[in-house]
């Protein structure tokens, strides 16, 4: 573990990637502590104010603090990016274990599930199990599922790909010879030795279910208002684009400065772990 | 070749039956009875009339039986009528479909004569200033949002300089102002992947370049222009290509919100507004046609590596 973190360390840009990830967790897990106000308290004498000593980033249409919103919104981006890619890897990682493994028909099937689903761009795969989800779990969790389910088919290529490289191994016959059963087998000497790549393709789509989540809030399809999210933020703010271009553009910095430092972590863990796994992120990069 | 194309073909066609599948469950597993979401805010409406709707709009059956209508009726190019407009889906798709091709195919043209040129040249001087502003660029490109991207550009090129239109695509026949509707929403949508193909046109080039056969090109004293146009550049077209058509799905997903945030019309903000206004029909139509021309996309990807490398349609 030191090894590794010596490792990205030597990479100037995967480490100027985890100081700002680990700061931006820092902010949202702070948020109550540092936010200068109550994201939603509202002040409508002082609306539309410009950036001041008082308002950091200026306030918005109904006059709250464009800075604590700020602040709060970092919470729902990380969390959603988080638990959403957890949700599709454990998914994801299922379907591709159990088709790899198993091969034949089982596999054939799950992969032209894949294959239908990989059809949808993901945001409007998202959006559809949003509708699909209607009011059944509520915000955030709607949001979350959504995104999640939509991540899950790129995970279960790439965790099937693994598997059926590992799985003709020496190592894996040798467990199978002295009796293993097919869950010890996938589990513990399978599953195991194909994470690396997923780890790496985690950290790179956290940046992209990142962006998912911001495109879904800034449609209005996100964590319902009053809650602050960064879409949510550029979304109101491109109502007063001419009068305070700062409501919309700041916001938009803060998705992408995040969404940045997790493709340069991502990058950097990646040349870390395994120099052999080039390629893997260019596949995250690629949509969202 | 013609063996390979028809065999490619033939692997697509099971996963466009799954797309309308994959539709019908979605749109039927949703929240609401589609009868009551037809009268939408009509308040006390008797069972009669709501069970008479039902059977009218054919969700009395069991599901199976639903599900047969609708293949048959998918077939024959009847997606079924708007709740909001009451006109029928597929003439609308039809009516605006060419909005997002449009922009789809400037997002692309942009994204490809931005990305391979700086990528190119970005490879060829390595460690210069020019290679380490360009990928810094592309870095900060992939990672923000295409919509942010798009409302910077309304704010300083429509309304700080005033050079473009702001909102919808423009008079229909009049080929000026379509085109000058469509820059910003093009810049908008091929940014990212202007930064993605600048990014691969450098490593495929720097990979080609560093080739023996590239070293003897050069021995036997040809120029420098075309061992990196004929040579080299020949060769890094198909890792370029494959991220072009890769990107294609992505691009097209970009066209559904940058629809939205220049108010175009098209696919993406027609799915959308359906969206909005739980219109079912619309947005189990426009879904599917859109996965169909992705699907159409990416044969038509693969195609062209057939063309580009033979020893892809003997393998």
């Amino acid at each position: 573990m030191l090894d590794l973190l010596r490792r990205i360390w030597l990479r100037k840009s995967a480490a100027i990637g985890l100081i700002v990830v680990l700061l931006i967790v820092l902010v949202a897990l702070l948020a109550p502590l540092i936010a200068p106000e109550d994201p939603n308290r509202q002040d409508l004498m002082g609306r539309l104010q410009s950036p001041n000593w008082e308002h950091w980033l200026g306030t918005d249409s109904f006059g709250r603090d464009q800075l604590s919103r700020l602040i709060f919104g970092a919470r729902i981006s990380l969390m959603v990016g988080v638990v959403a890619v957890a949700l599709a890897a454990f998914l994801g990682g299922a379907i591709g274990l159990l088709g790899g493994y198993y091969g034949g028909g089982i596999d054939n099937v799950l992969m032209r599930l894949i294959d239908v689903l990989m059809a949808f761009p993901t945001l409007l795969l998202a959006i559809v199990f949003l509708a699909m989800l209607g009011e059944r779990l509520g915000g955030l969790s709607n949001i979350m599922v959504a995104v999640g389910v939509a991540s899950t088919p790129h995970f279960a290529r790439l965790v099937r790909g693994q598997v059926l490289s590992i799985k003709e191994q020496d190592f894996v016959e040798a467990a199978r010879a002295l009796g293993g059963s097919a869950g010890r087998l996938m589990v513990r000497h399978i599953l195991v030795n194909s994470l690396s790549p997923v780890i790496v393709f985690a950290t790179l789509r956290v940046a992209t279910v990142i962006l998912t989540e911001a495109s879904l809030s800034f449609l209005g399809l996100g964590v319902p208002p009053p809650t602050p999210t960064w879409g949510g933020m550029v979304a109101e703010g491109t109502r007063f684009l001419q009068r305070a271009p700062w409501l919309s553009l700041i916001p938009g910095v803060a998705i992408m400065v995040t969404v940045l430092a997790f493709n340069l972590f991502g990058d950097g863990l990646r040349d870390a772990l395994d120099p052999k796994l080039r390629g893997v992120g260019d596949v995250s990069a690629r949509e969202y | 070749m013609w063996k390979y194309v028809l065999r490619r073909f033939l692997i697509t066609v099971p996963t466009i039956f799954g797309v309308i599948t994959l539709a019908f469950l979605m749109i039927r597993l949703a929240p609401g009875d589609p009868a009551e979401l037809l009268l939408g805010d009509y308040v006390g409406i008797s069972a009669e009339v709501l069970e008479d709707l039902r059977r009218k709009i054919g969700v009395d059956r069991p599901w199976y039986v639903q599900y047969l209508f609708y293949l048959r009726d998918f077939l024959t190019g009847d997606l079924g009528t708007s709740f909001r407009t009451g006109r029928p889906v597929l003439q609308e798709i039809v009516s605006q479909f060419p909005f997002t091709l449009m922009l789809a195919v400037a997002g692309v043209v942009f994204a490809v004569v931005m990305g391979v040129p700086t990528g190119v040249l970005a490879a060829m001087r390595r460690n210069s200033w020019l290679d380490y502003i360009s990928t810094t660029l592309a870095m900060v490109w992939v990672s923000s949002p295409s919509f942010w991207f798009g409302i910077l550009l309304i704010y300083v090129f429509a309304f700080l300089l005033g050079w473009f239109p702001v909102f919808g695509a423009g008079k229909g026949g009049n080929w000026g102002s379509l085109a000058l509707h469509l820059v910003l929403p093009a810049i908008a949508v091929g940014a990212r992947s202007a930064a993605l193909i600048t990014r691969i046109s450098r490593s495929a080039m720097l990979d080609i370049l560093s080739l023996d056969y590239i070293r003897t090109a050069r021995a036997k004293g040809v120029v420098e222009r075309l061992v990196v146009y004929k040579h080299a550049l020949r060769n890094a077209l198909i890792p370029i290509i494959t991220v072009i058509g890769l990107d294609m799905a992505y691009l097209l997903s970009g066209t559904v919100i940058i629809e939205t945030v220049f108010s175009r019309p098209g696919l993406g903000k027609y799915v959308i507004d359906g969206v909005y206004a739980r219109d079912y029909s619309t947005v189990q139509g426009g879904i599917v046609v859109f996965a169909i021309f992705v699907l159409l996309v990416n044969l038509l990807v693969d195609l062209s590596y057939a063309v580009i490398d033979p020893r892809i349609r003997y393998a």
